[in-house]
């Protein structure tokens, strides 16, 4: 009787083996997806949306194929914008000198592609408030200020604004100079260097004299306010190769990018101690 | 006419004799005899037994014979009706001859009884006879009975009635007392630890010629098996010893019995005592620990005390000769079990029936554990050494148990010798371990054991290959820098790591029914990243060059605490309680400063300390109250306060970031462990009840398991219920920051409390040698988490955590087979599960329904052990894997996005989530181990070890880990990084005592 269970535990094993059977190593199939890049700033004319296709690995294509020809409408308030395409570099732009983006209002673009409905949707977020800096001039000792150095708590300061109803901020630090003066004499920078704070919720952000700045002169700190969406993406752009996600995106049917920013900025100077 | 039924006839013949009756009395009472006496009695028997009661004592007498029914009319006008009929004043029972009552002959003998008008039996005779014993007995105690007379016509009369005497065994054996007549205590001998839950089977050699018994044997074993507290399997009577080790036997029948004791982790041991009549035997039996050559400890579903479904039991004795990674390792060895996957070399966790490793809830000596393994995961943080016993409950477990979603594994701490001091040592290619057992006033003991790696002044080629999978898998997966100052991420420093851990118990027995017993666990890895570098630069506003030193360190521990107290207490015979008091803590710290000094001038000095710390203290109550050989109610509850922290600091002063979280568990539980049917069928409802505080949330849990033996071996068996659970892990991938894993309390808002509904049913069939045993599970689980991003620390980057967390639902279910041969020289078993587990997130992969990570279609294991030589001294193993491949995604393209700041950055489009299967994962591990013992003159069995080697992962397979992919120049480049291919490891272990 041993015998015959084995036997029958022996053929159902292989018998579920057989059926069990699964896809292992097999490339998927590629479908074709509408890449969007477009971004509204408040108060600003509506900036070029740029549209492109997914680059399939295996191509000999280094980068996306330009859509031109997509028949691309903004709406807005119930009226509809319609787009034009700039040329052969998938840009597009709006005739139209009434289409202004306006704080709180919310807009929807949308076009076809492969018989697919491409769509997405943003509001504008309202302007940062209160923006102010706690200094207008940074001084530098320059002795200490190379680069690898470990931060000096006693200078630290702050950019503050009005975060109450805890948006997504996130601060751009830019030399505007023309020509820049590099702090590091070893060191030299062709352009005017900027700096990209992560995207946060609080209402501040420290500054560490040592660390953020590279040149002496004039900056401009840009504060701006984003969606939920962009700071998504931004988050997420790291992606683990063991653990592939999606990259976050709001096109509906595609992929990329639609939404909207507004921007305030303060001024200060960084001179040598 | 000739068609009349008997019923018709009989009735017809009762309304005809019914008027002859009065004249048949009254010519009797003028005659006396002759017909018409004779005709009477016919009369009145057919009269009484018509219509009187006591259908088991007196029967029906024949109809009337009609020949003298012309007589009888004739009378009827002299003989008045019977108005009261006989009843009894006096009974005697029967003497039940011993022949028959010990060969169990019984019987109902039929009589004829004769009254006379004073209601004394004047004649007695059998109808029907049984036996001429019976029968006379039954005679004689008829004639001994008295009545009241019948009435007839206002005066007492004779009559005759038929009267049947029945002689019944069992009501014999209703006369059978129930008293305790052998009572014991088991315990160990070498430490005086009482065995508990330890099975006493007591069979008696010779029935046959045994005449101390009045009744039949089987009878009688029937009768006793009744007593609560024993009961009857294939012919013998069987109990269990309590929570302190005691058992006790009731009415044992005089003369030789034969004890056989099965205990886990000890050898089947035999003894025979003698009962006398009327005494009670009182012994105490000490067994030696079981020898880690005598695999025959491996239990899988045998004996009563897998009454739970989905239960296993393993002893660590066994885990010691299965091949190893380089240390003996619980964990790994109860992953070779259905069910539990078997393919992550990278992490001991237990993924058990599709769940994950922190939906286990781990108790060493009733504390938790929240950090179970060392050198990131490879190593479950447990030393076989210390471990006495370990409980696996894959899912289904009872209401005792809460907090956890997925399955429950108990370990129990070694206890250490009572009698003499031992102590002794081992070393393997990783570590080295050694332990100290210390009598206390021969009522206790002291345990100590303790093992630590050498890893961090001596790599052996086992450390390189662990080290180098993870190093290598680090430094592919940083990705490119951000943050300020632009830093580059790669390392070239070696760091230097190494763990250790420690147990050390106190058990005292402080009274017969009250022990006592403290136990600590402590485990760490540590990991030293300094570095020193010293240059000769030009530093601004000198001409020449000056000498700077750049002195960093960086040191990183992390591991648990764990530390309970217990008092086991055992009431009465019915009541048992145990009282505990548990402290765990996970703990993570890295400690970071640097000095730059330039021409040994300090220029700079920074520190950073951070802090990542889980303490849990829990004060639990568990109760047992056996209200009969049925019925086992068990009680209690636990009050739990978790506390979280988050700090991190500069300079010893400045505080960065400091978060704390708290949260307070209060739960009770009922449950009812019922045998019906004769101990085939049992039931075990239960309810669990949680109050979590942080969520002012009231938790309902019920649980419900069965069993049915169906005839001999088989077994179906089902169980069900709800489980929830408070608290989750993060785990953070970046190996050289630590093992940082965090744990978050359950909120309403941000991580919820997560929940899971087990369905399991199956069937075994089980004999002495063989075991077969199937079982489905089906789980569905609410309240899952998946992280957004790689998790760096609670604040780290500015986002809510609320952002942080995707949340889903799980569906697992798949069913197991196991076959096992669980004695003889080779035992081993084969293990096939057929599983999946799919999940369910909103937010990922557009909603539908993706295979989780750990998801395998099929899992075979082979496991076999071989023990050779005379005295058993070698232990040969083999194990086998198979598994078919985990799921991942691919990169199907890619795309750029301009950001915000004008910044360009590529991004991967990726397939459906988890739609590709890795390829099989398969690998054969083998190993040898040689049992010595050195004695010396003076002392017998003084030095005993084991030495061996295990060969891992014999024909290098090159199993893969994850894929990694790369884009480079937009072509995209896909690297396999495999686990470890062949590894050879030695061991040996030495104890003196």
């Amino acid at each position: 009787m041993i015998d015959k269970i084995e036997i029958i535990l022996i053929a159902a094993i292989f018998m579920v083996l057989m059926t069990g059977c699964s896809n292992t190593g097999q490339n998927p199939q590629y479908v074709e997806m509408a890449v969007v890049d477009a971004y509204l700033f408040a108060n600003e004319p509506l900036d070029d949306i740029r549209l492109s296709s997914l680059i399939p690995y295996g191509s000999e294509d280094t980068i996306g194929t330009p859509i031109n020809d997509a028949d691309i409408t903004i709406k807005q308030n119930g009226r509809l914008y319609h787009l034009t395409s700039t040329g052969d570099s998938g840009l597009y732009r709006c005739a139209d000198s009434d289409l202004v983006i306006e704080e709180g209002k919310t807009y929807e673009i949308e076009f076809k592609y492969y018989g697919k409905t491409i769509s997405a949707k943003t509001t504008v977020p309202p302007k940062p408030e209160d923006v102010s800096i706690s200094t207008g001039v940074f001084y530098i000792n320059e002795d200490s200020a190379r680069p690898g150095s470990f931060r000096d708590t006693t200078n630290l300061e702050y950019i503050t604004w009005n975060n109450q109803d805890t948006g997504y901020f996130y601060v751009v630090i830019e030399n505007i100079e023309e020509n820049p003066e590099s702090i590091d004499r070893d060191t030299a920078f062709s352009r005017g260097f900027r700096f990209i704070s992560m995207p946060t919720r609080s209402n501040s952000y420290m500054i560490n004299p040592m660390f953020t700045f590279k040149q002496y002169g004039r900056h401009r700190a840009k504060i701006y306010r984003v969606n939920k969406e962009y700071a998504d993406l931004y988050e997420r752009r790291e992606q683990d190769s063991r653990s592939l996600n999606e990259p976050f995106t709001n096109i509906n049917n595609g992929l990329g990018i639609f939404t909207a920013a507004s921007c305030d900025s303060v001024l200060f100077e960084v001179l040598r101690k | 006419m000739m068609e009349q039924n008997t019923s018709d006839r009989k009735m017809k013949n009762l309304t005809g004799t019914f008027k002859g009756l009065f004249r048949l009395i009254i010519v009797s009472y003028f005659m006396k005899g002759g017909v018409g006496t004779i005709a009477l009695a016919m009369v009145l028997i057919f009269w009484v037994t018509a219509f009187t009661v006591t259908p088991d004592t007196i029967t029906q007498i024949e109809p009337i014979d009609t020949s003298t029914q012309h007589t009888s009319d004739s009378l009827e006008n002299l003989i008045p009706p019977i108005e009261k009929l006989p009843e009894f004043t006096e009974y005697k029972k029967a003497q039940y001859p011993a022949r028959e009552l010990r060969e169990g002959v019984e019987g109902t003998v039929e009589l004829e009884l004769v009254i006379s008008d004073s209601g004394r039996v004047t004649k007695a005779s059998v109808l029907k006879g049984v036996t001429p014993s019976l029968d006379s007995a039954a005679k004689n105690a008829a004639e001994s009975f008295r009545f009241t007379p019948a009435i007839a016509g206002g005066m007492p009369v004779p009559v005759m009635l038929q009267y049947n005497y029945r002689f019944s065994v069992m009501e014999e054996l209703d006369q059978v007392q129930e008293y305790v007549n052998l009572k014991g205590c088991l315990k160990e001998r070498r430490t005086g630890l009482r065995i508990k839950d330890g099975m006493i089977v007591a069979s008696f050699p010779d029935t046959n010629s045994d005449t101390s018994l009045a009744v039949p044997w089987n009878a009688y074993m029937r009768k006793i098996s009744t007593f609560s507290g024993q009961h009857i399997e294939d012919g013998k009577l069987v109990t269990m010893s309590d929570s302190l080790g005691q058992f006790a036997f009731k009415s044992l029948p005089p003369g030789i019995i034969k004890l056989t004791f099965f205990t886990m982790g000890y050898p089947v041991d035999t003894v025979f005592e003698k009962i006398e009549k009327g005494e009670q035997l009182t012994v105490e039996y000490r067994f030696k620990e079981q020898k880690s050559n005598n695999y025959e400890i491996i239990v899988y579903g045998k004996m009563e005390r897998e009454k739970n479904v989905s239960q296993v039991s393993i002893s660590p004795a066994q885990i010691s000769k299965l091949p190893n990674l380089g240390e003996a390792d619980i964990c790994r060895s109860i992953q070779l079990l259905p069910g539990i996957s078997a393919s992550n070399e990278n992490s001991s966790g237990l993924y058990v029936r599709g769940g994950t490793p922190d939906q286990n809830l781990i108790l060493f000596d009733d504390f938790n554990v929240y950090h179970v393994d060392h050198f990131y995961g490879f190593f479950s943080a447990f030393n076989p050494q210390a471990v006495k016993e370990i409980q696996m409950y894959k899912g289904g477990f009872d209401a005792r148990y809460g907090g956890r979603i997925s399955s429950v594994m108990e370990l129990t701490g070694k206890t250490g010798d009572t009698c003499k001091l031992n102590y002794g040592g081992g070393l393997t290619l990783l570590s080295a371990n050694a332990f100290l057992e210390v009598p206390l006033i021969r009522r206790g003991s002291f345990l100590f054991v303790y093992r630590r790696s050498y890893t961090d002044f001596i790599q052996s080629g086992v450390y390189d290959k662990i080290n180098n999978l993870f190093q290598n898998n680090n430094q592919a997966s940083q990705g490119p820098a951000s943050g300020p100052g632009g830093r580059n991420a790669s390392f070239s420093v070696e760091p230097a790591f190494y763990f250790h851990d420690l147990n050390s118990k106190i058990t005292l027995n402080i009274a017969s029914r009250d022990v006592f017993s403290a136990s600590l666990y402590n485990s760490k890895d540590n990991l030293d990243n300094s570095r020193e570098s010293q240059t000769d630069m030009r530093m601004p506003g000198n001409t020449g060059e000056s000498s700077v030193s750049l002195n960093t360190k960086d040191y990183l521990g992390w591991g648990s605490w764990g530390a309970s107290m217990k008092w086991a207490r055992q009431w009465a015979d019915r009541f048992y309680s145990h009282t505990v008091l548990a402290y765990s803590n996970y703990f993570s710290n890295r400690e970071r400063s640097s000095e730059m000094k330039i021409e040994e001038t300090m220029q700079n000095d920074n520190a950073l300390n951070e802090d990542n710390d889980v303490k849990d203290i829990t004060i639990k109550q568990d109760n047992g109250w056996r209200f009969n050989q049925n019925n086992k109610i068990e009680f209690g509850g636990q009050i739990s306060r978790i506390n979280i922290s988050y700090k991190n600091t500069q300079n010893d002063t400045n505080t960065i970031m400091n978060e704390q979280d708290s949260a307070i568990l209060a739960a009770a539980y009922l449950q009812d462990n019922l045998t019906l049917c004769k101990d085939r069928w049992s039931l075990t409802p239960g309810l669990r009840f949680t109050y979590f505080k942080k969520t002012h949330s009231y938790y309902l849990e019920p649980r419900f398991s069965t069993s049915y033996k169906i005839a001999g071996p088989f077994k179906v068996k089902a169980a069900t219920g709800r489980y929830c659970q408070f608290i989750n892990r993060v785990v953070r991938e970046d190996v050289l920051s630590g093992s940082s894993d965090f744990w978050l309390l359950a909120d309403k808002e941000i991580v919820p409390v997560s929940s899971a509904d087990h369905y399991i049913s199956g069937f075994s069939y089980e004999t002495p040698i063989l075991l077969f045993d199937v079982e489905a599970y089906w789980k569905n689980m609410k309240g899952l988490t998946e992280f957004t991003m790689r998790y760096r620390g609670p604040g780290s980057s500015g986002m809510s955590s609320n952002d942080l967390f995707y949340k889903g639902t799980g569906v697992a279910k798949g069913v197991e087979f196991l076959l096992q041969k669980k004695a003889g020289i080779y035992s081993g078993w084969i293990g096939y599960t057929l599983g999946q587990v799919m999940y369910t997130f909103p937010d990922i992969n557009n909603g539908k329904t993706f295979p989780a990570l750990h998801d395998q279609t099929h899992e075979f294991k082979i496991v076999n052990t071989l023990t050779l030589g005379e005295d058993d001294q070698w232990d040969i193993s083999g194990t086998w894997i198979y598994a078919t491949g985990k799921p991942y995604s691919a990169p199907v393209g890619e795309y750029d996005l301009h950001l915000i700041d004008g910044s360009t950055y590529q991004y991967i489009h990726v397939s459906e989530k988890n739609a590709l299967r890795l390829p099989p994962y398969h690998r054969l591990d083998l190993s040898a181990k040689y049992n010595f013992t050195i004695s010396t003159d003076h002392k017998l069995d003084k030095y005993k070890g084991d030495v061996g080697v295990s060969l891992f992962n014999v024909y290098n397979r090159k199993n893969i880990w994850y894929k990694e992919f790369e884009s480079v120049e937009h072509t995209l480049v896909e690297t396999d990084v495999n686990y470890i291919g062949f590894m050879p490891t030695l061991f040996i272990n030495i104890r003196i005592n």
